[in-house]
C-alpha cells in the first residue's frame, strides 16, 4: 500500500506520510475518527492514549485520528493535539495532503493500521460516543493477549436504541453465519493484525460502507472466515455526542448495503450453515433494559402507512405479491395497536436479500425503499415492549432472531 | 384480319416474355439479397448473442438498473437478446432495401438513399429516446423514494411530474434530431416546459403551500413533537 495514499482518493500531507514512515514496529494502535471542531473527537484521543498508556506503559503504541468532517476548527484542534507535548503512544493525524481532498474515514484507519503492522488495533468512531480509558482497556484486552482476532463490544442498552441491530443486523447476521452476535456496528472494535490483513487481502471493502459498514464488513469477515471472536461487556453505552444525527435512510444504505453485499461475497459459507453457536463473552454485564417512557410511534407508523400507499410500485419490484398482501392489512392498524410479525419481518428482509443479489433496482434505491419498512417494524417493536419487563424484551428480540432462523431455508432456497 | 390477329397475339406474348426476361433476373437478385440479408442477420444474431452474455451484459445491465427501467417499460426480454435482435432486424431490412434497390422499379427510385440519409438520425433519435426514458424513471424513483423517507405527503404526483419532464425534454430533443418540424418543436417544447415549470411552481406554492411548508421543516430538522421519536439505529 502506497503511503501518500493511505485511502484511494485521499492523499495524506507529506508531514503525515513522514510520521508514519517514522512509527517504528507498534505493539498497539488506537484508531479514532474524530468529527466536527474537534469537540467529541479529542477526549477520546485523550482516552486511547490513557488506555495505551495504563496497558502498555513502556511499549511502543500510537494514537491515530483522523478528521470526518474537515469542518473548520477541526484541522487546527487536530494539529494542536498531533504536535502536543508528554511522552506516551505517539500521536498521528492522518492529514489529507490539501485541504480539498474529501475527508478520510474509518477504512483511512484501517489501512494505516495494517501498514504500521500492529498485531492488535482498536477502531473507534467517536461520533457515535466516547469510550472511558477502562472501556477501551477491556475491549483491547483480549486482542492483545492473542485470545481473540476480533473483540466487539456489547453495551448495556434500552429497547428502544440499537433497534436495527436488534431487530435486523443480528438476526440476520445470526442467521446468516451461524454465530449468535448480541450486538454489532456499536461504534468500535479491536481486531488482530492477522485478521486485518485478511480482510484487506480478500477483496477489500467497498467504498460506499461508509463508518458502520466498515464495522459490519470487519466483524462479517471474521465470522465468515471462522476467525476467533469475543463479545466484551463494557456497562453503558458512552454518550452519544451531540452531533447532527445521521439520515436514517443513509443509516440503511450504510449498516444493511454491507450486510447484504457481504452475503454475496460470502455465500459459498453461509448457505451451509444450519446450526448456531454461542459468541464467548467477557466483561461486565450489560443487561436489557426496559424503557419508563418509549418514544411515539406515531410518526412511525405514518412513514409505514405513507409507503404502503406510494412505495408500492418500487415494492413490487422487490417483494412477490404473497409478501404484500401480508403487509396491506398492517396498514389498517391503529398505531397504538400496530404489529409487524416476526415472521413477516423475516420474510420482507429475505425478499429485499434476494432483490438485492439479483439487482433488481440500483443498490441505493432497495435500501432507501427499505425504510419505511424498518419503521413500520420498529413501531410494532415498541408497541410490544411498552410495559414490559427486560426479561420479556429479551425474549422479544430473541424471538425475532429465531424467525430469521427459520426463514433462512427458504432464503437458501431462493438464492440457488 | 386473321393475320393481324396473329401479329399482335404474338406481339404482346413476345413483349411479356421479353419484359419477364428481363425481370426475371432482378427478381431472382432481389430474392437472394432478401435471403442472403436474412442469413447474416440470423448468424450475427447468434453470434452476437454468444459473445454479450460472454461478456454478461444482462448482469451488468441488472447491477446498472437499465433491466429493471426495461422491465418497467414492459420489456420483459433479456438485454442481450434485445440487442441481439436489433441488430438482426437493423441487418434484414438493409438486406431487404438492396433487394428493393435491385427491383430498379420507378416507385421505389432514390427510396433507399432516402432512407440511409434518415438512419443516422434516426439512430440517434432512438438512442436520446431510450436513455431519457431510463433517466426519467431511474429519477422518478429515487425521487418518489426520497419523498416517502421524508414523509412528504404527494410523492408520487412529485415523482410522475418529473418522470414526464425528463421524458417530454427527450422527445423534444429526439424531434429536432430528426429535424421534424423543428420550429413548430421547438416553440411546443418551451410553451410545454416553462408552463409545466410555471403550473408545477403556482402548485407547489399556493396549492401545496402545506406540502412546501412540511419539505422546508423537514430540511430544516425536525419538529419538537417528532424530536421524541427520533430512533438511534444502531
Amino acid at each position: 500500500m502506497d503511503l501518500a495514499s493511505v485511502r484511494d482518493g485521499v492523499a495524506v500531507s507529506a508531514e503525515t506520510a513522514s510520521l508514519l514512515d517514522g512509527v517504528g514496529p507498534l505493539d498497539a494502535l488506537v484508531g479514532v475518527a474524530a468529527a466536527g471542531h474537534g469537540g467529541p473527537g479529542l477526549p477520546a484521543l485523550d482516552a486511547a492514549a490513557a488506555a495505551l498508556g495504563a496497558l502498555l506503559p513502556d511499549r511502543p503504541t500510537a494514537v491515530l485520528a483522523v478528521d470526518t468532517t474537515g469542518l473548520d476548527g477541526t484541522r487546527e484542534a487536530l494539529a494542536a493535539w498531533r504536535d502536543g507535548v508528554g511522552g506516551g503512544p505517539a500521536r498521528v493525524w492522518l492529514e489529507p495532503a490539501t485541504a480539498l481532498e474529501p475527508p478520510p474515514d474509518l477504512l483511512s484507519l484501517v489501512m494505516a493500521g495494517r501498514r504500521l503492522g500492529s498485531p492488535a488495533c482498536a477502531l473507534l468512531d467517536a461520533r457515535r460516543g466516547k469510550l472511558s480509558p477502562d472501556q477501551l482497556m477491556a475491549l483491547l484486552a483480549p486482542v492483545l493477549a492473542g485470545q481473540s482476532d476480533l473483540a466487539c463490544p456489547v453495551y448495556a442498552r434500552a429497547a428502544s436504541e440499537g433497534t436495527l441491530t436488534s431487530n435486523l443486523l443480528v438476526p440476520l447476521t445470526r442467521a446468516l453465519y451461524g454465530r449468535r452476535v448480541t450486538q454489532l456496528a456499536a461504534g468500535g472494535l479491536a481486531v488482530s493484525g492477522a485478521l486485518l490483513k485478511r480482510c484487506l487481502d480478500g477483496g477489500g471493502p467497498d467504498p460506499r460502507w461508509q463508518g458502520p459498514g466498515l464495522e459490519i464488513w470487519l466483524a462479517t469477515e471474521a465470522l465468515a472466515s471462522g476467525s476467533s471472536m469475543v463479545e466484551v461487556g463494557l456497562g453503558s453505552r458512552p454518550a452519544e455526542p451531540d452531533s447532527a444525527p445521521v439520515d436514517l435512510a443513509t443509516t440503511l444504505v450504510q449498516a444493511v448495503g454491507a450486510v447484504l453485499a457481504l452475503m454475496d461475497r460470502h455465500a459459498t459459507m453461509w448457505l451451509d450453515v444450519r446450526e448456531t453457536a454461542s459468541v464467548p463473552r467477557q466483561g461486565l454485564s450489560t443487561p436489557l433494559r426496559a424503557n419508563l417512557v418509549l418514544p411515539n410511534t406515531d410518526r412511525m407508523v405514518r412513514g409505514f402507512r405513507l409507503g404502503l400507499k406510494d412505495l408500492l410500485p418500487v415494492w413490487e419490484q422487490i417483494m412477490p405479491e404473497a409478501t404484500l398482501a401480508r403487509l396491506y392489512p398492517l396498514g389498517l392498524l391503529a398505531s397504538d395497536e400496530f404489529r409487524f410479525p416476526d415472521q413477516l419481518w423475516a420474510r420482507v428482509i429475505s425478499d429485499f436479500a434476494v432483490g438485492h443479489h439479483e439487482r433488481r433496482l440500483p443498490q441505493d434505491h432497495l435500501l432507501r425503499a427499505l425504510t419505511p419498512l424498518y419503521l413500520g417494524r420498529v413501531a410494532a417493536f415498541l408497541v410490544q415492549a411498552e410495559g414490559r419487563t427486560a426479561e420479556q424484551v429479551a425474549g422479544l428480540i430473541e424471538s425475532t432472531a429465531q424467525a430469521f432462523e427459520a426463514e433462512k431455508s427458504n432464503l437458501v432456497a431462493r438464492w440457488r | 384480319m386473321r393475320e393481324e390477329w396473329t401479329d399482335i397475339t404474338f406481339a404482346a406474348f413476345r413483349e411479356v416474355a421479353r419484359r419477364l426476361a428481363g425481370l426475371t433476373p432482378r427478381l431472382l437478385a432481389a430474392l437472394t439479397l432478401v435471403l442472403a440479408g436474412w442469413i447474416v442477420a440470423a448468424i450475427v444474431r447468434r453470434v452476437g448473442l454468444r459473445l454479450l452474455r460472454a461478456a454478461d451484459l444482462d448482469g451488468r445491465c441488472a447491477r446498472w438498473g437499465i433491466s429493471a427501467a426495461l422491465a418497467r417499460t414492459g420489456l420483459r426480454t433479456a438485454p442481450s437478446a434485445l440487442l441481439a435482435g436489433l441488430a438482426f432486424w437493423i441487418l434484414f431490412w438493409i438486406g431487404a432495401l438492396m433487394a428493393i434497390e435491385a427491383l430498379e422499379m420507378p416507385a421505389t427510385a432514390g427510396l433507399v438513399a432516402a432512407v440511409l440519409r434518415t438512419v443516422p438520425n434516426l439512430l440517434v433519435a432512438v438512442l436520446v429516446l431510450g436513455i431519457g426514458w431510463i433517466l426519467a424513471h431511474f429519477l422518478g424513483q429515487a425521487l418518489l423514494i426520497f419523498a416517502v423517507n421524508a414523509q412528504l405527503v404527494g410523492g408520487r404526483l412529485l415523482a410522475a411530474g418529473v418522470r414526464w419532464l425528463v421524458i417530454v425534454f427527450a422527445a423534444g430533443v429526439a424531434l429536432t434530431q430528426l429535424d421534424i418540424a423543428r420550429e413548430m418543436v421547438l416553440l411546443a417544447f418551451g410553451i410545454a416546459f416553462g408552463g409545466t415549470v410555471l403550473a408545477l411552481a403556482l402548485a407547489f406554492g399556493l396549492g401545496g403551500k402545506d406540502v412546501a411548508r412540511q419539505a422546508i421543516e423537514t430540511w430544516l430538522g425536525p419538529r419538537d413533537d417528532e424530536r421524541s421519536d427520533r430512533l438511534t439505529p444502531l
